[in-house]
């Protein structure tokens, strides 16, 4: 290797979850501070010792999306920070703990709190009709997707999930594999959003979203908000609980900043970001024990799959057929807390919470026993962020 | 222990009421009370309130009589 990897100064202590679902009844800001204090808790930690503060995006357009600023974070507990930081212009959701990472492996910080809120349900409460809000001019990269009718994200990832179909064989079958497996995990994770049983034929009947992603293929939008705390090592392991280091992580693109410009049409920035995940690192895809990937839509994990090495290309179907290699027993348990899918769109923090409380072995009737190595992954299209984390 | 809220000062943030359940808004979501006694328990919670209000309307006043030991 040629470089020092030096996110393995860094390491998760603690996690916190305010999951208000489906019910506007919480502010966004009460949700993120019930988060942040869960997370206090479960480090160790008290306001006074926090002195960095990061997220994702930090401020957006979109109602919604991002409710809740650092600077109003840092007035609500008067927190004194060294270092804090969020952009949008960064890999996707898990830049926020990859920025603090830096900030800690760096000395700018010692303790940050990493925050992801979001109150998607309130905004669609509230908005009348897509034009009541949007900007008069489409810009960014919905510009290249709104001309032809492409509403959200999910027309995209439909194409890809057609294109995954038509040149890999994949069926639908095997997406509702991977939607099962999470309905299952979320019936044994209390802080689920869905939790009652699905079978293969509900998920086969359910109203089409766009062709092939069907009502189950695509997250909930919910209010709620994730914390995780990244300390320094040195920090870290007089705490509450064993640290959690960041093996590796990496946040690369190397292709086209667009939802459809790839080298072909099912690989993404998630397949850059994989490949470099696993420079950083001697540990392979098999040493892993709990992986929780992105699954904003269900194709997004058979993509993240192929993108870190748990399978080839085009071979994500098949590995999720049935369910069985991704179930808790299995020999890659997946989403392990319900996803997004079941758990509700926590934007990738959700399913870093779980790989956390997997590795602390706080996860109940779901633990998977002895997990030692988790991976997450987050984003889709030109977005994506991957943290490969181990139990000290 | 005990919370003291300048209510004039009051412009209805409700950034106390973010931080802790004590900090209780009248129905125009202002502060909704002008003193309020703190369980010790909850001292680190009001301090909480007390440091997030942006119009330095609260205070936090320690009014336990001096124990004479």
């Amino acid at each position: 290797m040629l470089t020092e990897i030096l996110e393995r100064r860094a390491a998760i202590t603690g996690v916190g979850l305010a999951m208000a679902g489906r019910s506007a009844d919480r502010s966004a800001l009460n949700l993120t501070l019930d988060a942040i204090f869960e997370a206090l808790a479960d480090a160790g930690l008290r306001d006074s010792d926090i002195d960095g503060l990061s997220s994702w995006p930090g401020v957006s357009a979109t109602p919604g999306m991002a409710p809740v600023t650092l600077r109003e974070v840092k007035e609500s507990l008067a927190l004194k920070l060294n270092w804090f930081a969020a952009s949008p212009e960064a890999p996707g959701q898990l830049s926020a703990v990859m920025n603090a990472a830096m900030a800690v492996a760096s000395g700018q910080a010692r303790h940050v709190l990493c925050f992801r809120t979001l109150n998607q349900y309130s905004a669609q409460l509230q908005r009348r009709s897509l034009s009541a809000t949007a900007p008069e001019r489409v810009a960014g990269l919905m510009s290249w997707i709104r001309p032809f009718n492409g509403l959200s994200a999910a027309h995209p990832l439909a194409l890809v999930a057609k294109r995954h179909m038509h040149e890999y064989g994949t069926t639908r079958e095997q997406l509702g594999a991977l939607v099962l497996n999470s309905r299952r995990n979320a019936a044994l994770n209390e802080r689920a959003l869905y939790r009652s049983p699905l079978t293969m034929q509900e998920y086969l009947a359910a109203r089409m979203i766009t062709e092939p992603l069907c009502l189950f293929d695509c997250d909930p939008p919910i209010d709620g908000a994730t914390v995780v705390i990244v300390s320094h090592i040195d920090a870290a392991r007089t705490l509450r609980k064993p640290p959690l280091r960041i093996e590796a992580m990496s946040g690369a693109l190397h292709g086209r900043n667009s939802w459809d410009q790839f080298e072909d049409l099912t690989s993404m920035a998630a397949t850059d970001a994989g490949r470099r995940l696993w420079e950083r690192t001697d540990l392979k895809p098999g040493d892993v024990d709990v992986a929780n990937l992105y699954d904003g839509f269900s194709i997004l994990t058979l993509i993240w799959l192929e993108a870190l090495g748990f399978c080839g290309k085009g071979e994500s179907g098949a590995f999720v057929e049935g369910g069985a290699r991704i179930a808790l027993s299995g020999s890659l348990p997946l989403n392990t807390g319900g996803g997004q899918l079941s758990a509700g769109r926590l934007h990738g923090f959700g399913l870093l919470w779980e790989t956390c409380r997997q590795l602390w072995s706080e996860a109940g009737e779901r633990q998977v026993q002895g997990a030692q190595v988790g991976i997450t992954a987050a984003g889709g299209g030109p977005l994506a962020g991957c943290l490969l984390l181990t139990r000290e | 222990m005990k919370i003291v809220a300048d209510r004039n000062k009051c412009a209805g943030h409700a950034r106390c009421a973010a931080v802790s359940e004590l900090f209780e808004l009248d129905s125009n979501g202002y502060i909704g009370f002008d003193e309020k006694i703190v369980p010790p328990a909850l001292a680190s919670e009001a301090q909480r309130g007390v440091r997030a209000c942006p119009e330095r309307a609260l205070k936090l006043i320690d009014d336990l009589p001096k124990s004479s030991s």
